[in-house]
């Protein structure tokens, strides 16, 4: 389970990320969302127009009002040049900060007298498990 | 009225009434009626339907953060309450201030209209003196009371009126009520002085006070009505 806590300073990407190349509504966005992240999360509504109203006053992204064949109203979002770059800037931050992490977590970066503790840390747990 | 509508609805029903509140109302109420439609569509009945849509929905919390203001009466977050004592304090002193200035230019019609009388015997000056400035007192005691109550109104739902006049958050028309009305009240009140003093004429001037008022009433629902077809 991934504590929002942590998605907290990268919404504005997800949402970012989905608006390039195309406009949408905010439907559309939240199955997009889902859809990409495998179905494993799903964007609470109040979070995405929080994060849209956001990027609107921040002049990242414009909204306009749009029908749909159903003919209901519709308010499609998207993004503008300064959103485009805002999107890249967070990119290449999450890169580092990924990359950082990774240092902390990924067993095969870790220093060897670390990954042995590691390991027979697991050991012990393990047998003490079978015991 | 769906169900997802009047979920929303009651969720905002302690938000303040600012455009922003309303046009955030009016997008989720979109995208949740989208939502609930496709899970219909993909064959849920509309209790599970709606189910879904609350427990996915979020929290209203977001919403307000987001907007800057606090659901009425739920102002238990220190800042705010800080911020609301700090509002009140400043609105007590600018009304007591207009009231005080008000009062003031009152007083000096009043002693402008003996001064004159008395000293140089011109009624016409004395007249004058006190139509001008106790005109001017009353509107400016007229002004700062009505402020004061709309401004009190604001703080109570957590806006801050300081900041609402910068933002222009009201319609146009219910200030161009206020302006007209006041103007007209107060040609009326001249009117019934000049009327009484001048022609003697207190009794049959006194009709103009409810032609007044009816006046008033017959431009607010014009006005409305403009207000409400933009």
């Amino acid at each position: 389970m991934i504590s929002s806590d942590i998605l907290r300073g990268y919404n504005d990407i997800i949402v970012l990320g989905l608006l390039i190349g195309q406009d949408s509504y905010g439907y559309n966005l939240m199955q997009e969302i889902s859809v990409r992240s495998g179905h494993t999360w799903q964007m609470k509504e109040t979070t995405l127009y929080s994060v849209l109203s956001r990027l609107e006053k921040n002049g990242l992204v414009t909204s306009y009002s749009g029908t749909e064949t159903m003919g209901r109203k519709r308010t499609y979002f998207h993004i503008t040049p300064e959103g485009m770059d805002y999107y890249q800037q967070k990119c290449a931050e999450w890169m580092e900060t990924k990359q950082l992490i990774d240092r902390f977590t990924l067993p095969t970066l870790l220093p060897s007298s670390v990954r042995k503790d590691a390991a027979e840390y697991q050991l012990d747990k393990f047998l003490s498990k079978i015991e | 009225m769906s169900k997802v509508t009047e979920y929303i609805d009651n969720l905002f029903y302690l938000m303040p009434r600012t455009e922003a509140a309303a046009e955030m109302r009016q997008k989720l109420i979109e995208s949740s009626e989208d939502k609930y439609e496709a899970l219909l569509s993909w064959g849920r009945s509309e209790d599970e339907a709606l189910g879904i849509v609350v427990s996915e929905f979020g929290s209203m919390e977001e919403i307000c953060e987001e907007l800057g203001v606090n659901p009425l009466g739920a102002t238990n977050n220190l800042n705010a309450v800080q911020e609301m004592h700090l509002g009140f304090a400043q609105l007590g002193k600018r009304f007591a201030m207009g009231l005080s200035a008000g009062i003031m230019l009152c007083i000096l019609g009043l002693l402008g209209c003996i001064f004159f009388s008395e000293v140089f015997w011109s009624d016409m000056m004395a007249v004058t003196s006190l139509f001008l400035l106790g005109g001017a007192g009353a509107v400016v005691i007229v002004y700062s009371a009505l402020g004061y109550a709309r401004n009190k109104k604001l703080l109570q739902m957590g806006i801050s009126p300081f900041q609402m006049k910068n933002t222009g958050g009201r319609h146009w028309t219910k200030k161009a009520e206020e302006v007209i009305c006041s103007l007209i009240m107060l040609g009326v009140t001249a009117l019934f002085f000049l009327a009484g003093v001048l022609g003697g004429a207190w009794h049959p001037a006194w009709v103009l006070f409810p032609l007044g008022g009816i006046l008033c009433g017959i431009i607010s629902v014009i006005l409305e009505a403009i207000g409400r077809s933009n």
